[in-house]
C-alpha cells in the first residue's frame, strides 16, 4: 500500500522554488531517504508532507487520503505524521514520561502508562521517565524523541537530520538502534539527509535531491553504481571523470581500453565515471602516472595520480604496502560498473 | 606579586565597603537588645508588613495581566505597527515612580489636579481621594510592567519553533499549543520579571511617600525623621532587607530555570506569525490603551502643565542649578562604580574560582538593598565613624556605588565574556606581560562594556531619590529631590519642569547606551 505520494509539488519562497515539481511513492513499511547537499530541498519537502507549509502547487496524499492540493489543507495536527526534529524539540518544561505522553490524547492514564512504559522499553531508556529533556545525553534525547514520534501510532514518521547532533562513534550506533526500531514496528520514514553514507546504511531506497529538482530514485547500489547524473555520481561518493572517445573496440581513454556500453556512434565524446576503489596501481619505471600526493587513512592510502594529459585521478588501496609521492606507477582501471557521461547525463545502459 | 593577587585584593576591598551598610545595620540591630524584639511584634509593625505584601502583590499580578498579552502581540502575531508597539510599550520603564506619581496626582489628585481644575466651574472643590492604596497600585503598576513584558518577550522570541511544530505534529491545535507550549515555556520568564517587579514595588520610595501609603519604605523614612531611638527604623530596614532578598534569591532561581528553557536550536528560525484575524481590533486597542495610560498620558500631563506655567527668572536659574547638580553626582557615580567593578569582573572572569565567584555574586546583594536601607544605615554609620563624611558628596557618591555597582558589574561581565581569553593569551605569547596585555587588549574589547555600565549607572543614579533625600548635603538639591517635594506641596507647573529636565538628561544618555549597542 502506498502511504505517501507527492505529484508535482512545488513550493516557492519570494519566487525562488525550493522544492520543484517533485513525485515519488513511498509503501508501507519502506525506509526512504532524500539525500542532497544543504539547500536543496530536502528540509521543505519533509516539512510540506508535516502540514508545516503549504506547498504552492501539486498533489500530496497521505494514507489515500489528500491532504494537500488546491483548495485542500490539511493543518499538521490533523495529519497523523510523527516527526523526528534536528535538534529533537523536547519540550524542556515536563518530563520524558510526559513529552512521550504528549501525542496521546483521548485515552485514559492507564492506556497512556502501558504505552509509554512500552515505548521506553522499546527505545531502551527505561528508568528516565522522570527526567527532564536537559538532564539526557544526546543519544537518549533522540530516543526520547523518536519514542514520541512513534507513541501515537502515526502513518509515518519523518527523521529531519537526525543524527546530525550526534558524535561520530554514537552517529553509527543509533543509526543502527534505530533501523531496528523502524523496521521492528514496521514504520513508514522519511529520513532527511545529506549523508551519503547514512541514506545507504538506513534506506530502502534513496531519492537524490539538488537545487529542488529529484536528480535520481533509487536503491542504494543503483544509486551508487549506476548514477544517472553527473552530480549524483560525485555528490554520493568519490569519483574522476575521464575523457574518452567512442572507438569501434570500445570507449578509447589515457588510461585504457573499456567495453563500450552505449549506443553512441563512434567518434562521440563521452566522460568515464572511474571511483578510487576501481583504480588499481603499481609502480613501473616506464607507467603513464606518476603518484602526486598519498594521504594514509588507517586500513587504506588514497593515492592522487596525475595524468599525462594534466589530469587527477585517485586511487584507494589498502594500506598494507604504501608507495611514495613521485613513484611512477602503471595505471589499471577496473570499473565493475562502468558508467560514461555526456553533458552531464549517463549514457550507459545498465548491464 | 601575580596579577591575580592583586585583583583578588582589589576585589575583596571593593566588595568588602560594598557591604558596610548591610553590616553595619545588622551589628546594630543587634546591639539594640529587647527593643527590637518589641518592635518586631508590634501591631503597627505587622500591618506595614502586610501592606508592603499586599502591593507588591497587586502590582505583580496586574503587570502580568497587561504584559503577558502586550508581549505576544507585538512578537508573535501581525499586529500592525509592531515595531513601534515594541518600542511604545517598553518606554514606560523609563518613568522614574515619583514622577509617575506626580503625573497622577497632578492630574486626578483630589485638590489642584487638572481635573479638579476642569470641575471647578461646577463647584466641586476637592475630589475623592486617590491616595493610599489605590494611587499606589496605579502609579506602580503603569511604570513597572515592562519588566515582565521585557523578560516574555526575550523568552518568546528565543522558543524554538520546532517545539510549537512538534505539538502540532503530535495532534494538538493552535489555540491547545498555546495553553500546552507556549505557555508554560513562558513561565519562568513571567516569574522572573514578575520578581524584578516585586522587588522594585517593594524598595520603591517615590511612589508609596508621594501616594501617602504605610508600607516599609515610607514607614522607614517617617520613622527615620521623627524620632530619636532610630533602633525602630533599623528594625523596619533589616525586614525589609530580608524580604528583599528573598525575592532576589528567587529571582535568581527564575532566572537560572528561563536559561534552561532558551533554545539550543542550532539552526535558528524566526518565530512564526500567528495571524490575529477578528481579535486584531481589541489586541490593537489593548496595545494603544496601555501605551496610552503609560505614555501619552504622563506626556499630556507635563505639556499642560508647561503651558499654563509662568516661571521666574529665579526658578529657572535653580532649575539650571538642579540639572547641573544632577549630572554632577550621577557622573562622578557612574565613574566610580565602573572603576570599582572592573577588577571584581576581570578577577571573576579571568580566574575563576570559588573565591571570585563568591566575590562576584555578593556585589550582587547590592541589587536587593533598598535605596532607603543603605541610606539609612550610611547616617548612622557617618554620625557614629565617620563624622567627617558625614553629609557630604563623597558619602552620597558611595552610597550610590554600593546600590548600583551590580548594574556596573553585570554590565561589564556580559562584555568582558564576550572576549576570547585566547587573545590575551595571544597577546602574552607575543611578549606583552599581564598589565601591559590588560592596557592594550583587554580594556580597549571591554570599552563598550565601560560605557555602557556607566551610562546605566548615570540613568539610575540620576534618577534616584531616597539615597539623595536622606544622604545629600545640606541645601544640596537634584532634580529627583526637587520633583518630590514640589509634588508634595502641589507645586505642580514646577514638578512638570523639572521632570521634563529629567526624562530629557535621561533620554540623552539612553541614546548612547542605544548607538553604543548599535555597534
Amino acid at each position: 500500500m502506498t502511504i505517501i505520494e507527492l505529484k508535482n509539488i512545488t513550493k516557492r519562497y519570494n519566487n525562488t522554488p525550493a522544492v520543484e515539481n517533485l513525485s515519488f511513492t513511498v509503501e508501507e513499511g519502506e525506509i526512504f531517504a532524500i539525500l542532497g547537499p544543504s539547500g536543496c530541498g530536502k528540509t521543505t519537502t519533509l516539512r510540506l508532507i508535516a502540514g508545516f507549509d503549504m506547498p504552492d502547487d501539486g498533489e500530496l496524499v497521505l494514507a489515500g487520503k489528500t491532504v494537500a492540493d488546491k483548495g485542500v489543507f490539511v493543518p499538521a495536527e490533523k495529519r497523523k505524521v510523527g516527526m523526528v526534529f534536528q535538534d529533537y524539540a523536547l519540550f524542556p518544561h515536563i518530563t520524558v514520561r510526559e513529552n512521550i505522553a504528549f501525542g496521546l490524547k483521548n485515552l485514559d492514564d492507564k492506556e497512556k502508562d502501558a504505552i509509554v512504559e512500552n515505548m521506553l522499553q522499546f527505545v531502551g531508556l527505561s528508568g528516565l521517565e522522570e527526567r527532564h529533556p536537559f538532564h539526557l545525553s544526546g543519544g537518549q534525547q533522540q530516543r526520547v524523541a523518536l519514542a514520541r514520534a512513534l507513541a501515537p501510532c502515526p502513518v509515518t514518521v519523518l527523521l529531519d537530520e537526525p543524527f546530525s547532533n550526534l558524535d561520530a562513534d554514537m552517529r553509527t550506533q543509533m543509526r543502527e538502534e534505530m533501523i531496528k526500531i523502524l523496521r521492528k514496528s514496521g514504520t513508514t520514514a522519511i529520513l532527511v539527509t545529506h549523508d551519503q553514507e547514512e541514506a545507504f546504511a538506513m534506506a530502502d531506497r534513496v531519492a537524490v535531491m539538488n537545487n529542488g529538482r529529484m536528480e535520481q530514485l533509487g536503491t542504494p547500489e543503483e544509486v551508487y553504481h549506476y548514477p544517472t547524473t553527473g552530480f549524483v555520481a560525485d555528490f554520493v561518493g568519490k569519483a574522476d571523470f575521464i575523457d574518452g572517445t567512442i572507438e569501434a573496440d570500445g570507449i578509447r581513454t589515457e588510461i585504457g581500453l573499456f567495453p563500450n556500453n552505449t549506443r553512441l556512434e563512434i567518434g562521440e565524446k563521452v566522460q568515464v565515471m572511474i571511483r578510487p576503489d576501481d583504480i588499481e596501481i603499481e609502480p613501473a619505471g616506464t607507467g603513464c602516472a606518476v603518484i602526486k600526493d598519498q594521504q594514509f587513512k588507517g586500513s587504506e592510502v588514497l593515492y592522487t595520480l596525475e595524468l599525462p594529459r594534466e589530469k587527477y585521478i585517485h586511487s584507494v588501496l589498502p594500506s598494507t604496502r604504501t608507495l611514495p609521492a613521485g613513484t611512477r606507477v602503471d595505471v589499471k582501471a577496473r570499473p565493475v560498473h562502468l558508467v560514461a557521461f555526456q553533458n552531464g547525463k549517463a549514457v550507459s545502459e545498465k548491464s | 606579586m601575580g596579577q591575580s593577587r592583586i585583583f583578588a585584593i582589589l576585589s575583596t576591598v571593593v566588595v568588602t565597603m560594598a557591604l558596610i551598610p548591610l553590616a553595619y545595620l545588622l551589628w546594630r540591630t543587634a546591639g539594640a537588645g529587647t527593643g527590637v524584639v518589641d518592635i518586631l511584634l508590634d501591631a503597627r509593625t505587622f500591618r506595614i508588613l502586610m501592606n508592603s505584601v499586599l502591593l507588591a502583590a497587586i502590582v505583580t499580578a496586574l503587570s502580568a495581566v497587561i504584559a503577558v498579552p502586550l508581549a505576544f502581540f507585538t512578537v508573535r502575531t501581525d499586529l500592525p505597527g509592531k515595531r513601534f508597539w515594541s518600542i511604545a510599550t517598553a518606554l514606560p520603564l523609563t518613568v522614574p515612580s515619583y514622577v509617575g506619581s506626580f503625573i497622577i496626582i497632578s492630574a486626578i489628585g483630589p485638590k489642584g489636579s487638572i481635573i479638579q481644575n476642569l470641575l471647578m466651574p461646577l463647584g466641586i472643590e476637592r475630589l475623592p481621594s486617590i491616595y493610599g492604596l489605590p494611587g499606589a497600585v496605579l502609579a506602580m503598576t503603569l511604570f513597572t510592567y515592562p519588566y515582565i513584558l521585557l523578560t516574555v518577550r526575550s523568552s518568546l522570541q528565543n522558543l524554538d519553533p520546532a517545539l510549537e511544530e512538534a505539538s502540532r505534529n503530535l495532534g494538538y491545535s493552535q489555540k491547545e499549543t498555546f495553553f500546552k507550549v507556549t505557555l508554560p515555556h513562558l513561565r519562568p520568564s513571567i516569574a522572573a520579571g514578575g520578581l524584578l517587579v516585586a522587588l522594585y514595588t517593594l524598595s520603591d520610595f517615590g511612589t508609596p511617600s508621594l501616594m501617602r501609603f504605610d508600607s516599609f519604605t515610607r514607614a522607614i523614612y517617617i520613622q527615620y525623621q521623627s524620632s530619636f531611638d532610630r533602633t525602630a527604623a533599623a528594625v523596619l530596614a533589616l525586614m525589609l532587607v530580608a524580604l528583599a532578598l528573598t525575592i532576589l534569591a528567587l529571582e535568581f532561581r527564575a532566572m537560572g530555570k528561563a536559561s534552561y528553557f532558551g533554545s539550543s536550536a542550532a539552526t535558528r528560525r524566526p518565530p512564526s506569525v500567528i495571524e490575529l484575524g477578528k481579535w486584531r481590533l481589541p489586541a490593537l486597542m489593548f496595545t494603544a490603551s496601555v501605551v496610552g495610560a503609560a505614555l501619552v498620558f504622563p506626556m499630556a500631563v507635563i505639556g499642560y502643565w508647561l503651558v499654563r506655567a509662568s516661571f521666574t527668572d529665579e526658578f529657572i536659574r535653580g532649575l539650571l542649578q538642579l540639572t547641573v547638580n544632577s549630572i554632577y553626582v550621577s557622573g562622578l557615580a557612574a565613574a566610580v562604580a565602573v572603576l570599582a567593578a572592573l577588577p571584581v569582573v576581570i578577577y571573576a572572569v579571568r580566574y575563576p574560582g570559588r573565591f571570585s565567584t563568591l566575590l562576584e555574586r555578593m556585589t550582587y546583594l547590592g541589587s536587593g538593598l533598598p535605596g532607603i536601607v543603605v541610606a539609612l544605615s550610611l547616617v548612622f554609620f557617618g554620625a557614629n565613624f565617620a563624622t567627617s563624611l558625614y553629609q557630604t558628596i563623597s558619602m552620597l557618591i558611595f552610597a550610590y556605588v554600593v546600590l548600583f555597582l551590580p548594574k556596573a558589574v553585570g554590565t561589564i561581565r556580559t562584555s568582558m565574556l564576550q572576549i576570547n581569553p585566547r587573545l590575551e593569551e595571544a597577546a602574552r605569547s607575543l611578549g606583552s606581560g599581564s598589565l601591559e596585555t590588560l592596557q592594550k587588549v583587554t580594556l580597549p574589547l571591554v570599552r563598550p562594556g565601560l560605557v555602557n555600565g556607566a551610562a546605566l549607572v548615570f540613568l539610575t543614579t540620576i534618577k534616584e531619590l531616597p539615597a539623595t533625600l536622606i544622604l545629600a548635603p545640606i541645601g544640596f538639591r537634584t532634580l529627583a529631590t526637587r520633583i518630590w517635594s514640589a509634588t508634595d506641596d502641589a507645586l505642580f507647573a514646577e514638578a512638570a519642569a523639572m521632570a521634563l529636565l529629567l526624562i530629557l538628561a535621561s533620554g540623552i544618555f539612553m541614546s548612547i547606551i542605544l548607538k553604543q549597542e548599535a555597534q
